[in-house]
């Protein structure tokens, strides 16, 4: 089925993605490639939130955590910073993201 | 790269110190015009579509607006645009930039991918991704690809029913100059909320020493649509009744963006008050599950009358113990 699809569009190749998508905390950290002590420490010190309470995402981490996380690893990676800097650094980032926004709905 | 500068006035048909508000009509009108679900030529509409969504994109918010009359200042007239240096893709210090990225394919020009958004890596805001000292020469340590965000912009028809979209990412390294295109189509399922970020695995930066390819996040920008907004999954949309079916009660046929609806308007409806269509909006997600319709009810109210007409209100004036300002003092 899958490669009688890919015959009949040739051109370039197709990804196919996942809108809301949702992780365990194992998925998690292998698509960070950090241990779950770490991520849970980041939990603990409020750098990201905290996994979905109901439904299918319960205990499941999404899309935007796996963002933060990996802006998280870069920043320590490439600035060496440490706990307090990161706090502060993805603080203004978030309020950077969020005035934007609301900036755009208001329009 | 060069890139054509696009005058976003001349494409809303607006004068360069247009008001915010004729912006905002300017852009209402001809989107309704060029519509993909209304208009009648679909594909040259859409195009002029998206060129108008763009535009409205930069005028409608004040900052964009007046970093594009900046860059329009800026401008030589000759057909292919130049960036000022200093700029993203002016090359003025290629020690201090990681990787640029440009996309094609997200809805948007060039000249917006260039100025407006692009890719950047990480997210962060031009010029922080790092100190030139990006160990990707020959670098021993296998290291991960960065990853790679960019906005995409989809129509509300293409949140509701999903959509497949080719895109591609012009990657060039400032150090060696060296430039690689990579195209792929990517296949959005229903539920593409405005914000929203989709993670394409694997079209990111590539990775270092053997290392797996970072990831690339598109975050999701509604296309304004002339007749609907959203806000997370749920669509508004403004109605005019008459005064009579504010005040009566009526049954009022709703387009909504799948299919009609029947909306029952309760008597004494006042101007403002917004009617719930549960499970009319966007899909949330795999779950089936759906945000809700929002009807605002506006009143809107005749401006020319036939001599019957003014009879009757004039009946009305007399009949009525109506007083919209209670009663005067005594």
């Amino acid at each position: 089925m899958k490669h009688r699809k890919k015959a009949r569009s040739p051109g370039p190749p197709e990804v196919r993605v996942d809108v809301g998508a949702v992780y365990t905390l194992d998925v998690l950290c292998r698509l960070v490639g950090i241990s779950s002590q770490t991520i849970l420490h980041y939990q603990e010190h409020g750098l990201i939130g905290p996994a979905g309470s109901a439904g299918p995402a319960a205990g499941r981490f999404d899309d935007e955590t796996l963002r933060t996380l990996r802006r998280i690893e870069h920043l320590r990676d490439h600035y060496e910073m440490n706990l307090r800097s990161l706090k502060f650094t993805l603080g203004l980032l978030h309020e950077l993201e969020r005035l934007r926004d609301e900036m755009r709905t208001r329009r | 790269m060069p890139v054509e500068f696009k005058d976003y006035y001349a494409t809303l048909g607006v004068a360069r110190d247009a008001s915010q508000e004729d912006i905002k009509k300017a852009f209402r009108k001809l989107a309704r015009q060029f519509h993909p679900d209304v208009a009648k030529d679909k594909r040259g509409a859409e195009e002029k579509f998206k060129a108008v969504n763009e535009a409205n994109e930069v005028l409608s918010d004040p900052v964009k607006r007046k970093k594009y009359d900046e860059l329009g200042a800026n401008w030589q007239d000759e057909g292919a645009f130049q960036p000022p240096p200093g700029r993203r893709g002016g090359g003025a210090h290629p020690g201090d930039r990681g990787q640029e990225f440009h996309f094609g394919g997200t809805g948007f020009s060039d000249f917006f991918e260039q100025f407006f958004s692009g890719g950047s890596r990480y997210g962060f805001p031009d010029g922080a991704t790092g100190f030139g000292d990006e160990p990707d020469s020959g670098g021993a340590r296998p290291r991960r690809g960065g990853d790679v965000e960019g906005d995409i912009l989809v129509t509300l028809e293409e949140a509701m029913r999903g959509t497949v979209r080719p895109l591609s990412l012009r990657m060039v390294n400032p150090q060696t100059g060296e430039a690689d295109t990579r195209s792929f189509q990517v296949r959005i399922p229903p539920g593409a909320i405005d914000g929203r970020r989709i993670r394409v695995p694997g079209q990111g930066e590539p990775g270092h020493g053997g290392a797996a390819a970072g990831d690339l996040f598109l975050r999701v920008r509604h296309a304004a649509h002339p007749d609907y907004y959203s806000r997370e999954a749920d669509i508004y949309h403004d109605l005019e009744v008459a005064p009579w079916e504010a005040v009566l009660g009526a049954e009022i046929m709703v387009p909504t963006l799948d299919g009609t609806i029947k909306l029952r308007v309760p008597q004494g409806t006042e101007p403002g008050r917004q009617l719930r269509v549960r499970g009319r909006g966007l899909p949330k997600g795999k779950t089936g599950e759906r945000g809700d319709f929002f009807v605002i009810v506006e009143v809107s109210l005749p401006t020319s009358l036939n001599s019957e007409e003014r009879a009757l209100w004039e009946k009305l004036r007399s009949t009525s113990e109506f007083d919209p300002r209670g009663a005067p003092p005594s």
